[in-house]
């Protein structure tokens, strides 16, 4: 059966997919709702999220560093500092990010987020689909305040 | 000098690429973006060249170096926490 999520994930993919090429990123599809994403940092080396989007748009999507050569995720190694919201925890902080909440992620800075209402949080803002979720984090990897890996 | 400048701008539903005069402000170019990706509320974005946040929006696309071709990213204000990384 196909979830709401598959299709949801199938419609912004047009967009994403339209945004990845243009500045070069990586799109591999990993199921029905998950993807990975590689693109690269100011510095010119290459970070990688996996994005699981099971649940969403009920439920933000779940963006994580990811190391495409071991599938490991959240390894300081593979995580980058600096910019606007890469918490020190390594998780990215924003209201569209399910790792950011406490209640999906021991590691997650926010206890005072609601998860289904990630929509009309006012730090979402417009960041409601996955292409500009991946630019808001391709910006930060841009910016002069990125500072490289955790390790 | 070219009078004009081409701008592909990734944004949230897609990419626009327009010409605008050198002298085009970046809330002009905004508006555009917006206007042809389908967006809503012109006002929750920023437009950002090589990291650089284009601010303020009243300055024309000339004043920050900007000329020829260029790539721009349209992003969503707010969506961020403060910058030393605390939610």
């Amino acid at each position: 059966m196909v979830t709401v999520s598959a299709c949801v994930l199938e419609e912004e993919l047009r967009a994403l997919r339209e945004v990845a090429a243009a500045r070069g990123w990586v799109l591999e599809l990993r199921s029905e709702t998950s993807f990975v994403l590689g693109m690269r940092a100011r510095d010119g080396s290459m970070f990688w999220l996996l994005v699981l989007c099971d649940r969403y748009p009920s439920v933000p999507s779940a963006w994580q560093w990811y190391n495409h050569e071991t599938g490991a995720v959240n390894e300081a190694k593979d995580t980058p500092k600096g910019g606007g919201f890469f918490h020190g925890s390594g998780r990215i902080c924003a209201p569209w990010n399910r790792f950011a909440y406490k209640s999906e992620d021991a590691m997650g800075p926010h206890s005072d987020w609601d998860l289904a209402a990630w929509p009309t949080n006012p730090k979402t803002g417009q960041c409601k689909s996955l292409a500009a979720m991946a630019l808001r984090i391709y910006v930060e990897l841009q910016k002069a305040s990125f500072a490289g890996r955790l390790a | 000098m070219q009078s004009v400048i081409t701008v592909e701008v990734a944004g949230p539903n897609g990419v626009f690429t327009g010409e605008f005069p050198k002298t085009a402000k970046v809330s002009e170019v905004i508006a555009a973006a917006v206007a042809e990706l389908g967006l809503e509320c012109g006002d929750e974005f920023e437009l950002v060249y090589k990291g650089e946040v284009l601010e303020p929006k009243t300055r024309p696309l000339v004043s920050f170096g900007i000329e020829g071709e260029v790539r721009l990213e349209l992003v969503a204000v707010g969506s961020g926490v403060s910058e030393d990384g605390h939610g």
